[in-house]
């Protein structure tokens, strides 16, 4: 209470001097026969030499941050990804360019308000224009940028749309709030298709397979029962719209999987078997090294986005829509642990799109091996059907909460 | 009460109270408040966008008290969060809620209602000779539509559920859903409800300054003589008309999805434990909805700061704004390319990567006209006479931070290398320093400089001095070592890095960005103190204090209808006639007739 008071007070005492201080100072200025607002030389002066400053500050933050950061090696290291080189080395010609723009243009502009400043009896030269000069300008940035550009687009295009050469490794991801599901594809090389309206405790991605269309039936079945039931009993007027809006939601999500029943008569449904589901409580997801790795994302709820700055590789994951991303690792978790001399360094995924209140804690690690190393670690997950026996489901929930109980 | 002007000093000595014969009593209310005069518009949009940057800017600090010191508790968040800072910590929603609270207000309110909806008022009638905006009645509309569109947005900051909180571009699923995150409630529905408000002010405003300038200007104001800050304001008003409505078509929709079980953006989404009923709809689409009016709003709020820096730049040096034409010409081009640019925000969104590169293609070429308006500022100051007031040295800072953001903007534009720094801080930094510190800069720039024909007074210079030096300062200590978070890989929007061991090492960086975030808001109190000191005591203002060309410093001090007694004054000459040679002062008014020997020139040409 005192400390408030006393705050308020000096506070109060302080504005009022420096009012004073103003007041005092401009009467002075118009006994003296000055305009109180007028420039003086000296406060110019004083400027012109604060802007002169401004020249070295500006050097000094470049060169400060380039040498702590850029070549103390806190920045991410080398690119692991074969198009990621070649972005790494677009970016480092950018920066260059973008780095003389900034140590050459930013000192022009500081020390000519130094070096101009008003002068007594001082004339400014007049200078309306000059088509040479203005030529200059515009055609040695154009020169520049387009250069730029083109190279831009080659490495962009590179990265899209260069075929890969062998056989590709297909990985789905798939993005909840707020954790990550992998998914590879088992021996038939195909990711059975998924559906959102198939989403269970023991099905987290939704894998339309014969079995689980009709375990899916029954449990929507049951759900449905028991909003019927809960709506006979007479709950309160909240209760009650709730509920109303759960019997909507479950009798739309019964026609699609009616839909999907009517199908399974034509289709068998049969590539999702052997697929295999790292759960986000295992953490970390595998890949082998020099073999072209095929991401598809999808989301289960809201936009992430599939971030594995390493690889230089970034992609939306945005609900009703497959995403994909294809890039070779170069480097395994090993080799990069040794080069950056750290015990401890993983690659990482992480959510790089605003997904909620979690959002900055959706990750899991990114272990790049040996194909032999790799192919084994696979042998021993086990599939989409093998899984499945009660004993091993872990429900989705539990998996999302103990993530974010993780950090909170 | 006509007073004819052929020399500068008859304007320096053109008394201002000549004008007070004509005074009248006008009722308070509709003086001060259902005012049509565009000053007094003009003063409105002023002092409700400097009350929303202070509200903007309290709260980029208590998120970057939890981004410095992740988990600590704080009286400041104690004390203003309540229920979402339980012991000065806080809540991570609560850290969304500000970050997009923060974003929302700095981009719309402060921005673009504090800059157009003041100095495009203040200054397109003075600036051409005009009594007023061609509907005065109008312009009021866009005020109050502006007004209650901030009373909505003020109501939603109170809401029991926060604040939208899906970050300003709002992108669904996240804003659309209430399960998914708490401020897509009611917060988000009265979030849009404030921004159609909003939009409906905008273009109220922005028909007035179109209108106004193509067909209002005074005998001789041909439009190569209009000054650069009319062309800055009249091509920004273009921009909004065309790209608004856009966005509020997408709010629109928004609102259907939200509320109507539409589905334009949403489509299989599983949420709570239940599968919803929309199917077939893009989140997609409305990020190109979004973005087609979000980037040529970094150019709404852009273009007029740079105009005001021509103006500023050019009549503080002493010397005509260095080429025109070519200022004007790559104004047009920034405008027009800023239509076909907007998907450099949506690189790895999953859209069409041929797409991607085309984009990349426009993005790249705005940096052309950008570099010539660099380098036109500077060769302006070249051989200058420079009187370094403090309006002046906001004007260099504006040019200073436009170069140091735009430049990363090359970067951002070249898709391949956007995939690595899309969504991190390195995006954080360079937006701040190009368009958000560098358009604030043009706002503060303008209270300065145009200090005497909003109040009548002018503003102390030393408060101005240690303003801007601290300011500038912190500006560049703020959002300098943002890009190298970026690099390393930090993204944006996290309520905390602590769940990254690889980041630990850039702890100190976030410690330095707060410490300097603190004392460079602790610095705009400095600039709130002079505003409203000098509002009330400041020195009393003569007609032309900086010694300017263009046509407001031919109107008296005192605020009147009409802006000049008797009649209008007729334009001679472009508005950069500084520092001629031959002339004993250093400047000659837009209004004082052609010399003799300029007479024969002009006919020679013709
Ligand atoms: C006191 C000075 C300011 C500070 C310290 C500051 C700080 C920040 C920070 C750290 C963020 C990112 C937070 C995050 O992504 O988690 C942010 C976001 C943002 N700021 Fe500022 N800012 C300041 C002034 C401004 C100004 C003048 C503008 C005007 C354009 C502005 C516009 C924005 C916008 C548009 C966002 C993005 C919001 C979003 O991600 O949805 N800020 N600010
Ligand atoms: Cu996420
Ligand atoms: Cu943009």
């Amino acid at each position: 209470m005192i400390n408030n008071i006393l705050f308020i007070l000096i506070t109060v005492l302080s504005l009022l001097t420096i009012s004073r201080i103003i007041a005092v100072s401009n009467l002075i200025d118009t006994i003296r026969g000055r305009k109180p607002w007028e420039v003086t030389l000296k406060e110019n002066g004083i400027n012109a030499f604060l802007c002169l400053m401004m020249v070295f500050f500006g050097w000094f933050l470049y060169f400060y941050f380039y040498i702590k950061y850029v070549r103390g090696g806190l920045l991410l290291p080398e690119a692991a990804s074969l198009h990621g080189k070649d972005i790494d080395v677009l970016s480092d010609v950018s920066f260059t360019i973008i780095s003389v723009a900034y140590l050459l243009v930013q000192p022009f502009l500081w020390y000519f308000a130094f070096r101009y400043r008003m002068r007594p009896e001082g004339r400014a030269y007049h200078f309306a224009h000059n088509t040479r000069l203005e030529m200059v300008w515009t055609i040695v940035p154009a020169i520049i940028f387009c250069t730029l550009i083109f190279y831009g687009l080659k490495i962009w295009i590179k990265v899209f749309f260069s075929e890969t050469e062998g056989d590709k490794l297909t990985v789905e991801l798939y993005a909840q709030q707020f954790s990550w599901t992998a998914r590879y594809a088992g021996s038939d090389k195909k990711l059975g298709e998924a559906n959102y309206c198939m989403i269970s405790d023991n099905n987290q991605l939704g894998i339309i397979t014969p079995e689980t269309i009709d375990e899916q039936i029954a449990k929507i079945g049951e759900k449905y029962k028991a909003v019927l039931h809960a709506l006979d009993n007479f709950p309160d007027p909240a209760k009650f719209k709730e509920l109303k809006r759960e019997r909507e939601l479950l009798t739309h999500q019964m026609k699609v999987l009616s839909d999907l029943k009517k199908q399974s008569a034509q289709k068998p449904f049969a590539d999702g078997q052997d697929d295999i589901v790292i759960l986000p409580a295992v953490g970390e997801f595998h890949i082998p090294v020099g073999r072209p790795v095929e991401l598809k994302m999808r989301s289960q709820d809201v936009i992430h986005s599939a971030y594995l700055p390493h690889f230089r590789v970034h992609m939306y994951c945005s609900p009703g829509s497959i995403t994909t991303f294809t890039f070779t690792p170069t480097i395994t978790t090993q080799e990069m642990r040794e080069k950056l001399a750290k015990e401890d360094f993983d690659f990482l995924l992480y959510c790089n799109n605003i997904c909620g209140s979690a959002h900055f804690n959706m990750q899991m690690k990114v272990i790049v091996e040996t194909e032999e190393q790799f192919n084994l670690w696979l042998s021993q997950q086990k599939t989409f059907s093998a899984s499945r026996a009660p004993a091993n489901s872990v429900p989705a929930d539990t998996a999302k909460t103990s993530a974010q109980m993780a950090t909170l | 009460m006509a007073t004819t002007i052929t020399t500068p000093t008859d304007v320096l000595e053109h008394s201002a109270h000549a004008a007070s014969a004509h005074h009248h009593r006008e009722p308070f209310i509709t003086k001060y408040i259902f005012s049509q005069d565009h000053k007094m518009i003009a003063k409105q949009f002023l002092v409700t966008s400097i009350f929303w940057a202070f509200v903007a800017l309290i709260m980029s600090i208590i998120f970057r008290l939890q981004l410095a010191w992740p988990g600590q508790g704080f009286v400041i968040t104690e004390m203003l969060m309540g229920k979402w800072g339980p012991d000065g910590v806080l809540d991570p929603n609560a850290y969304l809620s500000l970050v997009t609270m923060h974003g929302t207000i700095m981009v719309f309110f402060v921005l673009t209602a504090g800059l157009t909806g003041t100095y495009a008022n203040l200054l397109i009638p003075l600036q051409l000779g005009v009594r007023d905006m061609v509907n005065p009645f109008m312009n009021m509309l866009s005020y109050w539509f502006f007004f209650a569109s901030s009373v909505v947005m003020f109501i939603s900051l109170f809401v029991e559920s926060g604040p939208a909180a899906a970050g300003w571009t709002i992108y669904p699923p996240l804003s659309a859903l209430p399960e998914a995150i708490p401020g897509s409630g009611l917060g988000m529905t009265l979030w849009l409800v404030s921004m159609a408000l909003f939009i409906i002010s905008s273009l109220l405003g922005g028909l007035n300054y179109v209108a106004t300038v193509i067909n209002c200007r005074t005998k001789g104001m041909k439009m190569t003589r209009m000054p650069l800050t009319i062309w800055c304001f009249m091509t920004a008003a273009i921009l909004g008309i065309l790209s608004f409505p856009v966005l509020f078509a997408a709010a629109l929709l928004l609102i259907f999805d939200r509320s109507f079980g539409t589905a334009f953006f949403l489509s299989d989404i599983y949420i709570n434990g239940m599968a919803l009923e929309h199917t077939g709809g893009s989140p997609v689409l409305f990020q190109h909805l979004f973005w087609f009016l979000g980037h040529p709003e970094v150019y709404i709020v852009l273009l007029p700061a740079l105009g005001i820096a021509s103006e500023i730049i050019s009549t503080m040096s002493r010397k005509p704004i260095f080429g025109y034409r070519a200022m004007v010409a790559s104004m047009f081009a920034i405008a027009g390319l800023s239509f076909i640019v907007w998907g450099h925000h949506m690189f790895v969104t999953g859209m069409d990567p041929f797409l991607g590169s085309v984009f990349t293609f426009t993005t790249l070429l705005i940096a052309i006209p950008s570099a010539i308006k660099a380098f036109n500022y500077i060769t302006t100051l070249w051989k200058g006479n420079i009187v370094l007031s403090p309006g002046m040295l906001f004007a260099i800072g504006i040019v200073s931070l436009f170069i140091s953001g735009g430049l990363t903007g090359i970067i951002l534009g070249d898709s391949a290398l956007d995939i690595t720094v899309h969504h991190t801080y390195f995006v954080t930094a360079h937006f701040h320093l190009v368009m958000g510190i560098a358009t604030l800069f043009g706002i503060i720039a303008g209270v300065y400089h145009w200090f005497p024909k909003l109040y009548g007074r002018m503003m102390n210079n030393q408060l101005g001095y240690v303003h801007f030096w601290i300011t500038m300062v912190c500006a560049y200590a703020v959002f300098w070592p943002m890009h190298y978070l970026g690099l390393a890989g930090v993204p944006r929007r996290y309520y905390s890095n602590t769940a990254f061991p690889m980041f630990d090492n850039l702890q100190d960086l976030n410690v330095i960005i707060t410490v300097a975030a603190i004392i460079g808001g602790l610095a705009q109190l400095i600039f709130l103190y002079n505003f409203i000191y000098s509002i009330f005591w400041g020195p009393k203002a003569p007609q032309n204090p900086w010694r300017g060309t263009t046509l407001e410093w031919t109107a008296p001090v005192e605020h009147i209808h009409g802006n000049w007694p008797g009649e209008i004054p007729e334009v001679h000459r472009w508005p950069y006639d500084y520092s001629i040679e031959g002339e004993k002062e250093d400047f000659i008014p837009q209004n004082v007739p052609l010399r003799e020997h300029e007479l024969k020139e002009a006919a020679k040409h013709h």
